[in-house]
């Protein structure tokens, strides 16, 4: 029995101990899954926390990198708006074109929807898109502001202004100056901005930009104003001076026909009793009506004499006349000019011989030119009897010609005693005789060089004098020469 | 068998189009046309065009979809008018336009127009004006349960004019349209998305079904979930509303169904389009290119109905082409050469409606690429 009982409390001790040592193992085994689960948890957590820091950096990349891309393309758009908006009110030369070109699309592409333009300090409305009467008179508020800050931009989120107890609200706006000539000219405003990221510096520097484009423009346009208006002026002045002109050259014109009419009646009126005179002089030197005294005889012939030369200036002014008028016949033909000139030599050959003067010719066998071959005549017969006019005795005469460029150029030189450069402007003009010792003791018309420059330009030529005082004269023409 | 010609014109005088488009189709369809879907940005009348054409193509049926763009193959036309002309002999169309003012007889309409029908595919146009949730009910009466069915809000406002018209014995109809093609008619549907989720998956914990609001998210106010991913970028975030760049994505079995915020509200709630129940989980969506691009190659790869079709019809997302800006084109650009020959059209929507089988309930989506195959 007391085996038993000893075998009963080993038994139920060892039992015990083994069931405190399965439990202990149990719990263990217990410990260690938990332990196991608890990691695979942290680990899940931590790769729940590595997906969330991902997600983050993931989230805040794209948003940052969308940020940038709509800035980007925001400034692109702006820059591009700039360009059309330049590109398009460049050559804008009135203001109120001008201010018209701010239209509904241009605030919006600046990034609003109200805008004004009011002209300082008149206070006209000259632009007003979206905004209510009593916004309007806000901005001359806020313009007071647009010069207490040096005509700067000014830009605010919302404002607050009160007029005859009512609050007036502006939201988001930006206001600006439009200087031209350095003064303000008017204010610009935009308002309520529409930008979801609101009004930040682009904003500010293209609504300044533009507030200063319209500056330039309307300095651009004061110019161009006062430029036309200088141009205006300037053209009615030549209008004015041109009309008076024209009726100079009318009334000169009127005054030379009438005097060409003149000296052409009266040369016409002359010569028919010169014509009598000259037979009836010439009968009596010639002593036709009987023998004369030989006093009488000699004053007769020297009447004779001075009705030659008056016929010969008669007949000269009617010439001139006949020119100026239009009314002689040229027939320009090719023809040989050498033989023109010997002819003419020849003619005048005795009163250089008279005279005691030297004649050289100076010219090729032939050379054919076109030319009236009567009016030539009578030119060089004028510009070799000038020379042998002026040619003291002894002196020397060389006719010339020869072909230059293309044209036949003829010369007439003498060695008599020269024109001063005064004169040799006048030459050619009508009535004028040079103020030389020959001219003083010579008589003449004065009107021989200037029928020879008409005859010249007649033919559409050229004809030029060079002199030098106490040495000489050389009176070169042109003719066109026949190739 | 049915035929299918498409023609586009971008010409700005109405007549001019009208004469354009009226001569291509004719050209491609000479016999008679059962259908003719009329797409057209705002610039034009609607009454004019719909009627012109109804007069120069002589069709049994003339319907007006007037839509800010225009899909023409991989181009975005935003002033044109395109239309399909569909001609399919001893097709069963249905169609039925419910105007404004007889939105509350959605389901008498919608039953009548289904009665006796044997249909392959329903389409819904639906107005700007409409109650969501009141036409959801409505609908959900009439159909029950719909796989072939789906609906497209439009994107233009009450003041625009509705986007779909009828043009019913000279009489414009505008609102709320129906459009039930024939079995004869092979309509395959499906969408590329490109969301991924990320970050840990959470739990919506408090819904407001009727007021369509998250009010808490992990037993948080919703608006944390954002604060917890964007930190520091919340206040820009916010500022800005860019909601729309992140939706939230609801977690069905494998995949996720976009559920897009709205408006934030004072008490940091949201307001969504979408469909979600309380205890259901979810994640931050993101719209990755690379996986989208993905995403439209196994498209193609796995389906071959859209390259064999006689047209594919896209109708993309306000939301999306908010999100991918300059990459429509591109994605366009794939989709379209992965078709190859086959015409690709279509229009944006604000956002679609689509019978979920996992929520066994009609939901609305905003965000993803509808493409249907007309065969």
């Amino acid at each position: 029995m007391r085996i038993f009982r000893l075998d009963f409390f080993v038994f139920l001790f060892f039992g015990f101990f083994a069931a405190i040592v399965v439990l202990l193992l149990y719990g263990e085994y217990l410990r260690k899954k938990l332990s196991q689960a608890m990691e695979k948890i942290a680990l899940l957590e931590k790769n729940l926390q590595g997906m969330d820091k991902q997600a983050k950096l993931i989230i805040k990349s794209d948003l940052e990198l969308r940020l940038y891309q709509d800035e980007i393309h925001d400034k692109f758009r702006k820059l591009s708006f700039l360009k059309n908006f330049i590109g398009t009110s460049l050559n804008i030369l009135d203001k109120e074109e001008l201010f018209s070109r701010i239209d509904k699309k241009v605030i919006n592409d600046i990034g609003f929807e109200k805008g004004a333009i009011v002209v300082y300090p008149a206070g006209e409305i000259k632009v007003n898109i979206g905004f209510s009467p009593d916004e309007i008179e806000a901005i001359e508020t806020i313009s007071q502001d647009v010069f207490s800050t040096s005509y700067s931009i000014i830009s605010s989120s919302s404002r607050f202004f009160e007029k005859n107890r009512k609050k007036i609200f502006l939201d988001g706006f930006l206001c600006g100056p439009i200087i031209s000539g350095a003064k303000i000219q008017a204010i610009f405003m935009v308002g309520k901005c529409i930008l979801p990221r609101g009004i930040d510096e682009a904003e500010k520097e293209v609504f300044s930009i533009i507030c200063m484009y319209l500056g330039q423009c309307l300095d651009n346009i004061t110019s161009f104003e006062s430029l036309y208006r200088a141009g205006e002026e300037l053209e009615n002045k030549v209008k004015e001076k041109t009309f008076e002109l024209r009726k100079s050259l009318e009334e000169l014109e009127r005054v030379s026909k009438m005097k060409s009419e003149f000296i052409s009646s009266v040369s016409h009126e002359l010569r028919t009793p010169l014509t009598s005179i000259k037979g009836f002089s010439s009968l009596l030197v010639a002593e036709k009506f009987g023998k004369l005294p030989p006093q009488a005889k000699e004053r007769l012939k020297r009447v004779d004499e001075n009705v030659d030369k008056l016929v010969n200036m008669v007949n000269t002014l009617l010439d001139i006349s006949r020119i100026e008028s239009g009314r002689m016949e040229i027939k320009i033909v090719s023809s040989d000019i050498v033989k023109l000139i010997k002819d003419v030599v020849d003619f005048l050959m005795p009163q250089v011989e008279n005279k005691r003067i030297k004649l050289e010719m100076d010219t090729p066998s032939f050379l054919e030119v076109y030319m009236d071959r009567t009016l030539i005549e009578r030119v060089l017969i004028n510009l070799i009897n000038n020379a042998i006019k002026f040619t003291p005795q002894g002196g020397k005469i060389l006719v010339k010609c020869e072909l230059r460029e293309e044209k036949a150029v003829v010369s007439v030189r003498d060695t008599g005693c020269g024109i001063s450069k005064d004169d040799l402007k006048k030459i050619f003009d009508e009535f004028f005789r040079a103020d030389n010792p020959v001219n003083r003791e010579v008589r003449g018309t004065g009107l021989g060089l200037s029928l020879v420059r008409r005859i010249i330009d007649i033919h559409k030529e050229r004809i030029w004098v060079e002199s030098e005082l106490g040495k000489g004269t050389t009176f070169h023409f042109t003719l066109k020469n026949k190739k | 068998m049915s035929e299918i010609a498409v023609a586009l014109s971008k010409e700005r005088e109405e007549k001019e189009a009208i004469r354009e488009i009226s001569l291509k189709i004719k050209y491609s369809l000479p016999w008679s046309i059962d259908l003719v879907l009329v797409f057209f940005t705002p610039h034009y009348r609607t009454p004019f065009l719909l009627s012109s054409f109804f007069d120069t193509l002589t069709p049994n049926y003339i319907v007006g979809i007037k839509t800010p763009w225009i899909i023409y193959e991989d181009r975005i036309i935003h002033q044109g008018v395109m239309v399909i002309s569909i001609s399919s002999p001893g097709a069963n169309l249905r169609l039925n336009v419910i105007g404004r003012d007889d939105f509350d007889k959605i389901e008498v309409s919608l039953r009548n127009l289904l009665r006796g029908a044997s249909l392959s595919f329903l389409f819904a146009f639906l107005s700007s004006s409409i109650n969501q949730e009141y036409f959801l009910k409505e609908l959900k009466i009439a159909l029950g349960k719909s796989e072939n069915f789906l609906g497209c809000g439009s994107l233009l406002s009450e003041k625009n004019g509705d986007f779909s018209y009828q043009f019913l014995d000279g009489k414009i109809v505008e609102g709320v349209l129906f459009l039930g093609l024939g079995r004869n008619m092979n309509i395959h549907h499906k969408k590329i998305s490109g969301f991924i989720p990320l970050g840990r998956p959470f739990v919506f914990t408090k819904i407001d079904k009727k007021r369509r609001l998250i009010l808490e998210i992990d037993n948080r106010p919703a608006f944390d979930i954002y604060r917890k991913y964007l930190e520091e970028k919340i206040e820009i975030f916010k500022e800005r509303n860019l909601f729309y760049l992140y939706p939230l994505g609801v977690k069905k079995d494998i995949s996720y169904r976009l559920v897009s915020i709205q408006e934030l509200l004072e008490d940091e709630s949201f307001t969504f389009v979408g469909n979600i129940e309380e205890g259901m989980q979810g994640n931050i969506m993101i719209l990755k290119e690379k996986a989208l691009w993905e995403e439209i190659e196994n498209f193609f790869k796995d389906d071959r109905i859209f390259s064999s079709s006689k047209l594919v019809m896209v109708i993309g997302s306000s939301l999306r082409e908010k999100i991918l800006k300059e990459k429509v084109r591109e994605e366009l650009n794939l989709i379209k050469k992965n078709l190859d020959n086959v015409p690709l059209v279509g229009f944006y929507s604000r956002y679609h409606l689509e019978f979920d089988a996992y929520f066994r309930n009609f939901v609305f989506e905003e965000g993803n690429l509808h493409l249907i195959s007309l065969r």
